[in-house]
């Protein structure tokens, strides 16, 4: 499904070049739930925003389903993510003027989805926020904060969500539930999943682990059964 | 691959949605452009109230349909051709108007005490009998009696300031040349006086038979004959006054039709109000500024949304529209404030033009001004939020997964971008201040001046802020701190300098240039000596006007000039009707009276021989004439070319011996032609003297003349001063009303720029609390920021109107500057302490907040 060949991505400045990553070659599957893991400044991130269409490479291909995403243009891009990408994101990200079920019916819209009221409630529903549907994100805890940004990027049923650090801002209760979600939705909806963590007890409910340290990946793995 | 775009009712919803938690940023944007719409919507709505009420008013501005004005009485022989060719139906009357010397009875205490016992005033004599005066409009006098009852029995009408100065009531008696008057009411208004602001005395208004027995009029008196005529309804109004023009004898005769004097009304309008609409747009494009900022601010707090809006896929386009949208509605909101802001404005105007202006206003809402204020607003808010908008809808989704460092910096946009953007500006903005200055000279000036202005500015304030970067390094944490703020990345300050600069240098290089006109007043009726004009002195009232003041002021400086009244006629071979005007103006010199003079043999002080020779005694028998400078130009005279001059139909000719160079601010008699007493032997003459005596003696020699010779006038050059002064003080009065149009958005910007870093500075205040400081240690850093935003702005502004007042001193009104460090540094306190205190309340709650929850609701 996601094919990234000889991939590299270097900024330069002040007479100085410094490489982001070197060279990666990486194949997801389709439905695979992969983590990505590894020390601060190691590419993580940096990879995850190249996979969607969010940052452009200096070298290399990323391809999905057959379609070099790094020759697509802003709008083909925003297309998109808009049709196949779901973002979950550390500091949650939601739009603070719109109430919980607007932020999720939002995106909903911009796909064009003809019930997108109903298939909004659902997913509310389904992470537990039914009874907040008309909350603005500054009357919701952390956890239900983050519970509001899986359902948006579950809401279209993407083939593929992007997770950055989704329990880095959450302590270890709503992080054990917050994962206990995304599995189950990982399992109900077939997504591919790639997250990023720096937590490897939240990396091992993953169903292939990757270690990234110097813009390189040094360990690929698949993890022995954990619960957190 | 399509591309993602909501729908417009999705996109409404939005933007609606986006407003929530906003308005107090909103409320900015409302208020900046409101003041601009209002500036706007003040100046045109006022001038077309004026105009509009002068149009409805215009023939009771003449009181009659026509009107011949001569300095002569009309002949029977003109008499006869006006009666000839006015239609049948027509009715005419006679006005004369003059000035005089009023005189009281001595025994007013208090007034012998003052020693003044007599004034000048202006004399307006009108019929008796039918037909009456005014045909159009109407004397408003306290008693409500018909005229010609009030004025009979050697009666008159008084202004109130002729009461309140003479101290008399109505019933008490005064002397006017040989004739002893009772006062039988007060003038409250007269229709064909629409200004009040260049009379030098209280008006009285008597009958013609009256001011026959007063014995003022005499030959060469300065009495100015009129003949108000009232046509029937079906008469040509233009037909008739060109035929009279045409027609009459008497060449020096101007007729006047109502719609000359409304157009002339409303023209000198439509100059001070574009003048005025040129502050109008200034302030309006300070307004812009504030929008601008305040819109970068709104959208520096959005880039988050606008990053998720991206990262869930929607198009760069979309979320424009949505704040754009956004930007529509605030507009029309401003708008509409501005435009009620200037309507409520109005009724504070009439009462700033009280005694410059006696037309009653009808302030009324002018829908056009309205809307033409309110589309320049919403066209001003789209194009200063286009800036901001464009750069902040380029912001990458990438900033989500990043701790960004600023989180209010914006993308930089392309290159490209930015110069569409001043693309955009040009063709938009360039034709806009063209319509509003009114013409294209007037609008070229403007964006000439403006873009010189705000570019002298910003590289004022870099280097400003570099200095004060390098200056800052030492001092206390505070001043530290303080001033840092003013380079740091993000901080406006460059913006803010310029627009409050603007506002104050404009101010006050209007305040300086009216200081050095007052100046040049005073100082050149003290340079030199006169400081009373005697007119209307009869050849044989010489001598005994030179006894009187010699009996009162032995010794004084005086100089008695004889004139005579003339038309030019011809010169060389070309004649007056052979001329082919470029000009209206042209027409109206080449017509004007002259009023000449002789001279035995003595250059007159202040004229400088430029080409050819001055007679001397012996050579004055000969006809000659000397001309001065801008009077031969005119003429197209030269050494050696014939001037003929017509006195009272009487031909004067002449050859022109020299050409003189003539300083017209002398306060003396000065003329466009001396001829020698040779060519002017036997025309009608009257003497005109100027004397300088001390302050004590000026009323003395004034009531002693006056008493002496009933018949001559005194004008004190003093007075003339004080109207013209007065008058300036009027004017200033209005401009200062708008230009505070533009402090006042000045001022919103620095409200509204402090605002736009509200949450940087909050974040900073609470980690500064934490770490021990205290709140006036934090205050006092807040204080130094803003007063070196206000010293820097002054500081500027203060050099650049220093220079722009020197500038219009030397070549637009070429009279001596002068430097007034007291007032420019006046206004340099106030405007430091201003923008300190202005800044400071602006910051209350950074002060107030608790750092706690500052920073719990910084890092959400």
């Amino acid at each position: 499904m996601i094919q990234i060949k000889e991939l590299t991505k270097n900024l330069s400045g002040g007479g100085h070049r410094v490489d982001i990553l070197n060279g990666i070659n990486l194949e997801v599957s389709k439905g695979q739930f992969l983590a990505i893991t590894g020390p601060s400044g190691s590419g993580k991130t940096t990879l995850l925003s190249l996979i969607a269409g969010l940052d452009s490479p200096t070298s290399g291909s990323i391809i999905i389903d057959e379609q070099d995403i790094t020759k697509l243009n802003e709008d083909e891009l925003a297309h998109l993510r808009n049709a196949r990408f779901g973002f979950v994101f550390q500091n949650f990200h939601l739009i603070p003027t719109l109430t919980a079920y607007e932020n999720v019916q939002l995106a909903t819209e911009l796909n064009g989805s003809n019930n997108s009221g109903e298939r909004s409630q659902n997913i509310l529903g389904q992470v537990g926020l039914k009874n907040r549907l008309h909350h603005y994100p500054s009357q919701l805890s952390g956890g239900e904060q983050q519970r509001l940004s899986i359902a948006r990027a579950f809401v279209n049923e993407p083939d593929i969500v992007l997770a950055d650090e989704p329990t880095g801002n959450l302590d270890s209760k709503n992080t054990e539930k917050i994962m206990e979600l995304i599995c189950q939705l990982h399992q109900s909806r077939q997504a591919t999943i790639v997250m990023v963590t720096h937590e490897p007890k939240v990396a091992k409910l993953s169903e292939r682990i990757l270690i990234f340290n110097d813009g390189r990946i040094i360990e690929d793995s698949v993890p022995a059964e954990s619960s957190i | 691959m399509k591309s993602n775009s909501l729908p417009i009712s999705k996109i409404a919803a939005f933007a609606f949605a986006e407003c929530r938690g906003a308005w107090r940023r909103f409320l900015f944007f409302i208020i900046c452009l409101a003041i601009g719409v209002g500036a706007v919507m003040t100046i045109d709505s006022f001038s077309k109230i004026l105009n509009k009420t002068i149009f409805q008013e215009a023939k009771s501005l003449l009181a009659a349909d026509l009107e011949i004005k001569s300095s002569w009485t009309q002949t029977a022989e003109d008499l006869e051709i006006v009666k000839q060719t006015l239609p049948e139906g027509s009715d005419w009357l006679f006005i004369k108007e003059l000035k005089g010397m009023a005189q009281f009875p001595q025994t007013n205490q208090t007034l012998l005490k003052e020693k003044k016992l007599s004034f000048l005033v202006e004399i307006k004599a009108i019929p008796a009998t039918p037909p009456y005066y005014p045909f159009y409009g109407k004397v408003n006098v306290q008693p409500n009696l018909p005229l010609n009852e009030l004025l009979s029995n050697q009666s008159a009408l008084v202004e109130k300031s002729f009461l309140v100065r003479s101290q008399l009531n109505i019933g008490d008696f005064f002397k006017l040349g040989s004739a002893t008057i009772k006062i039988a009411g007060e003038i409250i208004s007269e229709p064909d006086r629409i200004t009040r602001s260049f009379s030098v005395g209280p008006r009285v208004l008597i009958s013609l038979d009256t001011l026959e027995s007063t014995k003022l009029v005499r030959p060469g008196s300065r009495v100015s004959h009129k003949t108000a005529i009232k046509l029937p309804e079906e008469a040509s109004l233009k037909e008739t006054a060109d035929m009279l023009e045409e027609k009459l004898t008497d060449r020096t005769a101007v007729v006047k039709t109502f719609r000359n004097t409304q157009s002339s009304l409303t023209s000198s309008i439509t100059q001070m109000s574009e003048y005025l609409s040129c502050v109008g747009i200034i302030a309006l494009l300070l307004g812009g500024m504030g929008v601008a900022m305040i819109s970068r601010t709104f959208l520096a707090r959005k880039l988050d949304t606008i990053a998720i809006l991206n990262c869930l896929g929607t198009t760069p386009r979309s979320i424009f529209k949505v704040y754009i949208l956004q930007a529509f509605f605030l507009g029309i909101i401003g708008g509409i404030l501005g435009v009620t802001l200037g309507y409520a404005a109005q009724f504070l105007l009439p009462s700033r033009l009280e005694g410059l202006l006696t037309v009653g206003l009808k302030i009324e809402f002018m829908w056009v001004p309205a809307f033409r204020a309110f589309a320049l607003g919403l066209l001003i808010a789209i194009l200063f939020v286009l800036g901001p908008l464009l750069k902040a809808v380029q912001t990458r989704p990438l900033r989500l997964f990043r701790h960004v460092a600023d989180d209010e910096a914006q993308e930089e946009g392309s290159r490209k971008q930015a110069w569409a953007l001043r693309g955009i500006f040009a063709i938009t903005l360039i034709p806009t201040i063209f319509w509003q200055a009114g013409s294209l000279k007037k609008g070229l000036f403007f964006i000439v001046a403006a873009g010189l202005a705000f570019l002298l500015f910003n590289i004022f304030s870099k280097v400003f802020l570099k200095a004060l970067n390098r200056f800052s390094q030492k001092g206390t944490p505070a001043q530290k701190f303080g001033f840092s703020n003013l380079y740091r990345p993000n901080s406006q300050a460059n913006a803010i300098i310029s627009s409050l600069g603007i506002g104050i240098m404009l101010i006050l290089t209007l305040r300086l240039v009216q200081l050095d006109m007052i100046t040049m007043l005073n100082k050149d009726s003290s340079i030199t000596p006169p400081n009373y004009f005697f007119i209307d002195i009869q050849p044989d009232q010489e001598e005994a006007f030179l006894k009187t003041l010699n009996k009162v002021t032995p010794g004084a400086e005086s100089t008695i000039t004889p004139l005579v009244r003339s038309r030019f006629y011809q010169i060389g071979d070309k004649t007056v009707d052979d001329w082919e005007f470029k000009t209206h103006r042209e027409e109206r010199w080449i017509k004007r009276e002259f009023v000449l003079t002789y001279s035995k043999g003595e250059l007159p002080k202040d004229n400088e021989i430029i080409e050819g020779k001055w007679w001397n005694e012996a050579e004055a028998s000969t006809p000659q004439v000397s001309l001065e400078s801008d009077a031969a130009a005119r003429f197209g005279a030269k050494v050696g070319s014939t001037l003929t001059m017509d006195i009272q139909g009487i031909k004067i000719s002449a050859p022109v011996t020299s050409i003189r160079k003539v300083n017209w601010r002398n306060m003396r008699t000065n003329f466009y032609a001396i001829f020698s007493p040779g060519a002017l032997e036997g025309a009608p003459i009257s003497m005109v003297a100027t004397v300088h005596v001390a302050k004590e003696q000026e009323t003395p020699l004034q009531q002693a003349v006056a008493e002496a010779l009933p018949n001559v006038t005194a004008i004190s050059t003093r007075d003339i001063v004080e109207t013209v002064e007065d008058v300036a003080n009027k004017l200033m009065a209005l401009v200062d009303f708008m230009s505070a149009f533009s402090i006042l958005a000045g001022l919103f910007i620095l409200s509204g720029a402090i605002a736009s870093t509200k949450f940087r500075r909050l974040k900073e205040a609470a980690i500064l609390k934490i770490l021990g400081y205290k709140r006036l240690k934090v205050a006092a850093i807040l204080g130094y920021e803003y007063a070196g935003l206000g010293f820097i702005s002054a500081f500027i502004a203060s050099i650049l109107a220093t220079a722009l007042s020197w500038g219009v001193m030397k070549y637009l009104v070429e009279a001596p500057w002068s430097f007034y460090p007291l007032h420019i540094s006046f206004a340099f306190l106030a405007a430091v302490f201003l923008t300190s205190i202005t800044g400071v309340l602006s910051s209350i709650d950074v002060l107030n907040n608790k750092p706690f929850q500052t920073l719990r609701q910084a890092d959400r």
